[in-house]
């Protein structure tokens, strides 16, 4: 699947010998090296505190390393904002905004035409369900709604790279396995390399090319699980037996970290 | 039931109303008694009381009768409170939007501002009435700006500075430029804010507005409410005093009221304050 204009040969998002502490804290993040390539599907599970929010914001550019490189699409984060959008964990949408008018506000930053702009909302609001809401205020909306929304917004300026911490950890599981399916569909029609963090395993899984198990105090990659199946995955991959194994390796995994942590 | 509580708020305020009235006819019999006891005639007695005591009926009177007078004087002073508050609201908002961005702008200018807030105004009164001799409402105007200025301020640096992180991050993940995160972010952040500091301001500037005309008021500039509260002491006009007291409180609920309204307007949709009251 060749997703991007630039060669294939440039990793999505590549850490050499990365190293994080905030001020003179403890180290969150420690000799992280990975190189990630474009068009997979990069899920971070761990025990909380361990540093997958850290992990994101890194490869945002919204905070620096301390030690080492990280590059993403071949340039430094902050020169790859262009290509890349984040949804925060908890939608972070701007209340006194309509659904319409958050979706469009990454585009009216960028300095988009209004047509554009419009033509743009609809569209992704479409594609997230929601085209009847676009005149609604976000206290309008159910929390599944609110991260629809963020998502539309994320699209609609078309990333190489969404970063996404936690997008459905405030839903039910019947709401989040919809909305993971939904992710699937979506990324069919707008490719975009991702970068998933959650503390759901089937999550994980279901969504994933590779699963990076970090460990906590300091956090380091325990290990990168490569989950096989092909894209566009169906709901019933959920139930075949090479599913289940992974599932399992995956959950031992991480009870290994969070036992290693207590 | 709930119609009974409707009406229960209306009818409660009445009555306490109606309690307040008969003590006020009940003290003041007791008044006229007492200094017909002393000698005095039923018609001294009754003058004597009005002064101490005006009955609702004689305060409705004086205010016929001064009406020219005391509404002459509250145009002068809604004059006066509206543009207090109107240049309060302007500069209060317009220095806490220049001192936001920066840490030395906010140390170098916000002590000053302190300084003018600790310095009791019916002191700056007299001093700006020294200084501003045109126009004749100048250093009312000021003394309602100077009260009103504040609130605005302190209320507005802190909707300008309290945003969420994750918004921060947001508008920095857009590569936004600074002017673009004040316009889209910062500035409708601060709007609750403001209109806190705008309820709080206006329901000072009537109260400046008349105290800054008792202290620097005079009868050939325009006189407003303070000053007129000063004449009719001055002549022992009591029920007059009485009419002039309900003007000013009448004017302070219309601009609460208006107050109230911009800020009913601009937070309907989405404000926290508003939106949980019709769900
Ligand atoms: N801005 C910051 N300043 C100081 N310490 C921070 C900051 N951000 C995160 N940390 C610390 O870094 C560590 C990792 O935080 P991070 O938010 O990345 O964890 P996480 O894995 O996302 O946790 P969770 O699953 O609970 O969201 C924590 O110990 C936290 O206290
Ligand atoms: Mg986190």
């Amino acid at each position: 699947m060749s997703i991007h204009k630039n060669p294939p040969s440039i990793p999505s998002v590549l850490f050499e010998g990365v190293q994080k502490r905030f001020g003179k804290g403890p180290i969150v993040l420690d000799n992280i090296n990975a190189s990630f390539p474009r068009g997979s599907f990069v899920s971070f599970i761990g025990p909380s505190g361990c540093g997958k929010s850290t992990f994101l914001k890194l490869i945002a550019g919204l905070i620096d390393p301390t030690e080492g490189k990280i590059e993403v699409e071949g340039m430094t984060p902050a020169n790859a904002r262009e290509d890349l959008f984040f949804v925060f964990q908890d939608a972070n949408l701007l209340p006194w905004l309509r659904v319409r008018e958050n979706v469009e506000l990454p585009m009216k930053i960028r300095g988009e035409s209004k047509k554009r702009m419009h033509e743009q909302a609809e569209k992704m609001t479409e594609l997230v369900g929601l085209k009847d809401s676009l005149r609604k205020y976000p206290w309008q909306l159910s929390g599944g709604m609110k991260m629809r929304v963020s998502i539309a917004r994320a699209l609609s300026i078309k990333p190489h790279i969404m970063l996404l911490d936690e997008p459905f950890g405030a839903l039910d599981e019947m709401t989040r396995d919809k909305l993971n399916e939904d992710l699937l569909k979506i990324r069919e029609v707008d490719p975009f390399t991702a970068f998933f963090v959650t503390h759901s395993v089937s999550e994980a899984v279901f969504l994933s090319s590779h699963i990076v198990v970090l460990s906590s105090h300091p956090g380091r990659i325990a290990e990168i699980i490569e989950v096989p199946f092909d894209y566009p995955r169906s709901a019933e991959i959920r139930e075949s037996q090479k599913y289940l194994e992974i599932l399992a390796h995956t959950a031992h995994s991480l009870r290994s970290v969070k036992e290693e942590a207590a | 039931m709930k119609y009974l509580n409707k009406s229960l708020a209306v009818i409660l305020p009445v009555l306490v109303g109606l309690l307040f009235i008969s003590i006020v006819y009940f003290i003041g019999g007791n008044i006229e008694a007492e200094n017909q006891e002393a000698g005095l005639t039923e018609s001294q007695a009754s003058g004597i009381r009005r002064i101490m005591l005006p009955y609702p009926g004689e305060v409705f009177t004086a205010f016929k009768e001064e009406s020219a007078i005391i509404l002459n004087g509250a145009r002068s002073t809604l004059t006066a409170a509206v543009l207090g508050f109107v240049s309060a609201v302007i500069g209060g908002y317009f220095i806490a939007l220049i001192m936001s961005p920066s840490r030395y702008l906010k140390q170098s200018i916000y002590p000053w501002v302190m300084v003018l807030q600790m310095t009791p105004i019916v002191i700056l009164a007299p001093i700006l009435s020294v200084w501003l001799k045109e126009p004749p409402m100048g250093p009312i105007i000021m003394v309602t700006f100077l009260i009103g200025f504040f609130p605005v301020l302190a209320n507005s640096m802190m909707g300008l500075t309290s945003v969420d992180k994750n918004l921060v991050d947001l508008f920095e993940v857009c590569s936004a430029t600074r002017m673009q995160e004040l316009i889209h972010l910062r500035i409708p952040n601060s709007v609750p804010y403001l209109l806190t500091g705008m309820k709080i301001a206006g329901t000072l500037a009537p109260i400046g507005a008349i105290t800054g005309d008792i202290f620097v008021g005079s009868a050939d500039a325009d006189p407003g409410l303070g000053y007129l509260t000063i004449l009719f002491k001055q002549s022992a006009k009591t029920p007059a005093l009485f009419a002039t007291a309900g003007t000013a409180c009448i004017m302070g609920f219309l601009f609460v009221g208006v107050v109230n309204f911009i800020h009913w307007y601009l937070l309907k949709n989405w404000h926290d304050s508003m939106v949980n009251k019709n769900k």
